[in-house]
């Protein structure tokens, strides 16, 4: 499982900052960990203002107080979907003693998570230490999706390359890849 | 609304420094007038929209997660507390009371930032600078008011009370005609009274229950307000016609800005197929049948418009919003510093504002369903 280590270099201007993660899981601990690939679910229009959706917590009779979501999203690539770029923050229902992050946006964000529907930064291009890669990982090999926002090496029909290794991976498990969502995309790893 | 900024000395001194090719000198600009700005436009928000008429801003720190404990008897009719009677002492019954409920609620954050040639600020044009700035706030506005107003008339769209004794009530009633009139006015006050009895169903206490104080309409129906003056309220030879000092009242006025003491507002965005009416009907279950008059079995944000009652005087709509550790404001307004530097000569600013929306008591809205047959 791609896991995004803390080492990394990435500019700011290189990170989408629009899009929520998908609201179809919205009582699963943890959704989405940093570093996982994800592709457009629901795209993004200057216009489109926030969806209201059901009650953040409790529901009384007469009472309204909805989750505010982001009405355009994303959701984890699949092997040959088009991906956008790797999370930069974990997508968590509830922390790890089980309570809900909606009701503790302090703790989410001192967790660098986000909760589904609210927005999460997405890397499109930087250096980055990633663990968990599928396969063998050498220097100069292609990384390419692998389906559930899976990074992987070696070649598959359909999938998309998205960078390249920096080396092999070291006594932890862990690749240096250089990651471009936007100069890879259209070369073959078949 | 309009930002202006003053052709004062120090004003002209300072955006004449934004545009400095020292770098130092132009952050130092930027910051003054940024710490300037977010008050301003925080004012202009709250005093632009028409939603902040509504909604009552509750304040916290920023990072908090407060919540809002609803009555400790919040949907609990007569009875609930035990009341008996005894002819001799004797006994120690007694009704135990446990907690009430807290309703949470999510906040969202509105970002924005302009940016502008740094050649403005060195020529003194205030005019863009401000124009910048002016549409920056606008922009934030329109989103806050649609957010305020999605709100409400989502409260609205699923809102029901049961009377005691009495079925369930929507607390939007359907016009009588195809056009509004006094008879639908009328009808929203008692429907408004009905839904708002004591917890014994009977009569609330004032100032509980104030009635509709303010009606938000739209312009068509302001049009129909404004015929009152110069034509009877139904046709037929004994048509009902509004007292001659009211129907002068609203001749001079060009509409009226209150009917049986309920202040009338006129929103655009209401109306049919407007932004507002197509967001209620979203809102709507598709077995939300609003009535049936001349045939139009359900409300369609197409053919139909709804009217907006309120009362105010509850307070039951609510802004929490944060407020800033630094500044103490509401409106935050920065310095954008990917410009902070000379080659790109430009400067930018960016503002954002971290707030909520939540209605904690829907018997505060009641509506019009103003039928289109």
């Amino acid at each position: 499982m791609a896991l995004l280590r803390p080492f990394r270099q990435v500019n700011e201007h290189n990170i989408i900052n629009l899009f929520g993660y998908s609201v179809a899981d919205t009582s699963t601990a943890t959704i989405a960990l940093k570093g996982k690939v994800v592709k457009i679910e629901s795209g993004w229009k200057a216009t489109d203002d926030l969806v209201i959706a059901s009650d953040i917590g409790g529901s009384f009779g007469n009472v309204t107080s909805p989750r505010f979501n982001s009405p355009a999203t994303v959701t984890l690539c699949g092997q040959t979907d088009t991906p956008i770029g790797i999370l930069l923050m974990d997508v968590k229902n509830l922390d790890e003693n089980g309570e809900a992050l909606k009701f503790n946006p302090r703790k989410a964000a001192e967790l660098g998570a986000v909760i589904p529907g609210q927005t999460v930064p997405i890397a499109t291009q930087g250096l980055f230490l990633l663990s968990g890669i599928v396969g063998t990982t050498s220097a100069g090999l292609k990384l390419h999706t692998a389906g559930t926002g899976e990074i992987a090496t070696g070649t598959v029909s359909g999938a998309k390359q998205i960078g390249i290794c920096l080396g092999a991976a070291d006594t932890e498990g862990s690749t240096l890849a250089l990651l471009n969502f936007s100069s890879f995309l259209e070369t073959s790893v078949a | 609304m309009k930002i202006t900024l003053k052709n004062t000395p120090e004003q002209v001194e300072l955006i004449k420094a934004m545009g400095s090719r020292n770098a130092i000198v132009a952050r130092e600009a930027q910051e003054a007038f940024a710490a300037f700005l977010g008050p301003v436009i925080q004012k202009v928000l709250y005093k632009a929209g028409t939603a902040s008429t509504v909604y009552v801003d509750a304040e916290y720190d920023e990072d908090d997660a407060p919540s809002y404990p609803l009555d400790l008897y919040y949907n609990e009719g007569s009875g609930y507390v035990t009341v008996w009677s005894q002819n001799t002492a004797g006994g120690l019954p007694t009704s135990e009371v446990t907690g009430g409920g807290e309703v949470k609620f999510q906040t969202y954050r509105l970002d924005s930032a302009v940016s502008f040639l740094k050649r403005y600020a060195r020529r003194s044009r205030l005019d863009v600078v401000s124009k910048a700035v002016e549409r920056m706030t606008n922009e934030v506005l329109v989103k806050q008011e649609r957010n305020a107003w999605a709100v409400l008339l989502k409260a609205l769209a699923t809102a029901s009370t049961t009377p005691k004794g009495g079925s369930a009530l929507k607390h939007v009633i359907t016009s009588a005609g195809t056009t509004f009139g006094l008879t639908d006015l009328n009808a929203l006050m008692t429907r408004m009274k009905r839904i708002n009895s004591d917890f014994d169903g009977g009569t609330a206490a004032a100032p509980y229950s104030k009635g509709v104080t303010d009606l938000y309409v739209s312009p068509e129906v302001m049009q129909t307000i404004r015929g009152f003056s110069f034509t009877p309220l139904s046709s037929g030879a004994s048509a009902p016609q509004l007292p001659e000092g009211v129907r002068e009242e609203i001749y001079r006025a060009a509409g009226a800005g209150s009917i049986f003491g309920v202040n009338i507002t006129e929103l655009l965005e209401l109306g049919v197929g407007k932004k507002y009416n197509t967001l209620f009907d979203s809102f709507l279950g598709s077995g939300d049948n609003l009535g049936n008059v001349a045939g139009n079995a359900d409300f369609d944000g197409s053919a139909d418009q709804i009217i907006i009652g309120i009362d105010n005087s509850k307070g039951a709509f609510i802004r929490p919003v944060a407020r800033q550790a630094e500044s103490g404001g509401t409106f935050t307004a920065l310095p954008d510093d990917q410009f902070n530097n000379n080659r790109v000569d430009k400067a930018g600013f960016y503002g954002f504002i971290e707030e909520g929306r939540m209605c904690l008591d829907a018997r505060a809205i009641v509506g019009i369903s103003l039928v289109n047959a």
